[in-house]
């Protein structure tokens, strides 16, 4: 076998390899698991605090439930998602 | 915004943060199996559910006042804010966010400020008729699958008003008076996101209005 045929294989398994490994799931552990949360607090329209009209919420409506979730409640890593049952299904929010 | 259940796992899953991040975003991991999840994939990437996904359930972001006044019995997460940065004037930096939608294996992303440009974007896309819709006061991404006739349309007063005059209701997908009162449009799932984030996870992504839409090279 010629070097140099040799060395084309090496160097496209090579790439091969590389593409493989950009789709590679590896990710990088920043710190022990956070508590899930679970029975978050929910009231209805009126009874929120801390909440302008201008604050960007994550919503939806399921079965003709609606639900809304502050963005500004959902920030950082403690708060990211929320395990919820809205309208009879199992949902997590987050975003 | 998912379903917490699959076929493979028909129970509650509950999710908690993993401590982990995969391409700069959150990996969640489930309490029943210990998976570990994209959490923009919405799929398992390690652990037994490795390979099964999470149904996405359409939600939107919005302003609260709009929400609120479309929704008047809406209920409201109740926790102590733990930011105060996220109200209308976030997405006033409209270049970085993104309307991202995934149909089969393509996935396109629709700029806010083009969407800011463009309010009413009917187009096809990986075999679907799409119709977009952006509300700018409140930065709200609308998208449906165009199933009717409609070839264009504009907004008038937070309604949307095809060619043909109906008038439709975006928050509750029906046409509340003209010649199609009655119908629904149907809503695509549509992921509002960082713009960076949305290019990390699909880096083979058109972005409308940009190089002839086609697509971004994958520059990393």
């Amino acid at each position: 076998m010629k070097p140099g045929l040799h060395f084309g294989i090496l160097t496209a398994s090579l790439i091969g390899l590389q593409a493989c490994e950009e789709r590679a799931f590896q990710p990088r552990t920043l710190m022990k698991p956070l508590p899930a949360i679970e029975d978050a607090p929910f009231v209805k329209a009126g009874e929120v605090k801390s909440i302008a009209d201008r604050d960007l919420v994550l919503a939806l409506t399921l079965d003709g439930h609606a639900r809304a979730y502050p963005i500004n409640m959902l920030t950082g890593p403690r708060r990211e998602i929320i395990n919820d049952t809205l309208g009879g299904t199992p949902i997590a929010a987050t975003w | 915004m998912y379903a917490a259940q699959n076929p493979k796992h028909e129970k509650r899953l509950v999710f908690q943060v993993s401590g982990k991040l995969w391409q700069r975003s959150l990996v969640m991991r489930d309490l029943q199996t210990g998976s570990l999840w994209s959490h923009l994939l919405g799929e398992a990437m390690a652990g037994p559910l490795k390979g099964t996904t999470l149904k996405p359930i359409p939600s939107i972001i919005t302003s609260w006042g709009e929400w609120r006044e479309k929704h008047p019995n809406t209920t409201v997460l109740n926790l102590d804010p733990s930011a105060r940065k996220f109200d209308t004037k976030a997405w006033k930096d409209r270049k970085r966010f993104v309307l991202g939608i995934e149909i089969g294996e393509k996935t396109k992303a629709w700029p806010f400020d083009f969407l800011g440009d463009n309010p009413v974007r009917i187009e096809k896309f990986a075999g679907q008729e799409l119709l977009i819709i952006f509300l700018k006061e409140s930065a709200t991404a609308f998208a449906f699958e165009n199933k009717t006739t409609i070839k264009s349309g504009q907004l008038d007063e937070g309604l949307f008003v095809s060619d043909d005059g109906t008038r439709w209701d975006l928050w509750t997908s029906k046409a509340v008076a003209g010649s199609q009162k009655g119908k629904n449009l149907t809503r695509v799932y549509a992921l509002p996101s960082y713009r960076k984030a949305w290019l990390d996870f699909h880096s083979g992504s058109l972005i409308a209005g940009e190089e002839q839409e086609k697509q971004s090279p994958d520059s990393k």
